[in-house]
């Protein structure tokens, strides 16, 4: 299955720092959300919390499904708006002593987005885009650029 | 009334529904012939569709044209291209984590 969101990324310390950074429970409070039950153990179930928005509780449920220090961790990432768990995956790689190439994939979204993501690749929403819509986003590119 | 437009969705009659209008508009006559299912039955899902602000209906003479509210289903669409925008940042923020650290 193709990932749903995927983003590559190298960072200039070594393997080890940023294995550390992703599976320390301070240091994944310091910049990714506030956890204080994470634990490096396969079938671990801890939660990463923030600020509430909207519908959204702020609190995400993981579970670990499996490692492979310093290369590799997936965990399953669920809010109170999935209907099933989504899967969040990290990959890591030595480019040299100091340099660390980093792979994100997040995937899973079931049902609704994956239905609307479909939606939009096929023939009736390409329809939908040459007309009204496309004019729509334009319109909202042209305040986001003069937003920014 | 006001749904909730993710709940509207979560059902596969009304997603086919979604489907059939980004056709372009259609009327609920139209519609109906697409199902096995009766005429009221249609009738009903369309109306959870407009309640959740996914379609407007709008009676022209006899008949009953639904067309796609486009703003509510861009909304929908946003979710996976703001889970990314949620990525982006925190990777930013992993890398100032590291210098932070890497300064120690």
């Amino acid at each position: 299955m193709k990932p749903q969101i995927e983003i590559k990324r190298v960072y200039k310390y070594p393997i080890v720092a940023v294995w550390n950074a992703l599976t320390d429970k301070e240091a994944l409070s310091d910049w990714l959300m506030e956890t204080t039950d994470f634990e490096l153990k396969v079938g671990h179930s801890f939660k990463l919390k923030t600020k509430p928005q909207g519908k959204f509780d702020g609190i995400l449920n993981c579970k670990i499904i499996s490692f492979d220090a310093p290369n590799s961790i997936s965990y399953l990432w669920q809010s109170n708006g999935m209907k099933n768990p989504t899967t969040v995956n990290w990959v890591l790689k030595a480019i040299s002593e100091s340099e660390t190439h980093l792979h994100l994939s997040h995937n899973g979204f079931e049902g609704v987005s994956g239905w609307l993501t479909r939606q939009m690749l096929g023939i009736g929403w390409k329809k939908l885009l040459s007309n009204k819509l496309k004019n729509y986003l334009q319109d909202e590119k042209r305040s986001m650029a003069s937003n920014s | 009334m006001r749904r909730d437009p993710w709940q509207a969705i979560a059902d596969p009659t009304r997603r086919r529904i979604i489907e059939i209008l980004t056709e372009g508009e259609q009327t609920v006559n139209q519609i109906a012939q697409n199902f096995k299912i009766s005429r009221p039955a249609i009738s009903k899902q369309l109306k959870v569709l407009q309640e959740s602000s996914l379609i407007e209906i709008s009676t022209i003479g006899r008949e009953r044209y639904c067309t796609l509210s486009l703003e509510q289903l861009k909304e929908i669409s946003d979710w996976i291209k703001n889970y990314e925008h949620f990525w982006l940042s925190k990777l930013d923020k992993l890398d100032q984590h590291l210098k932070k650290k890497s300064r120690k």
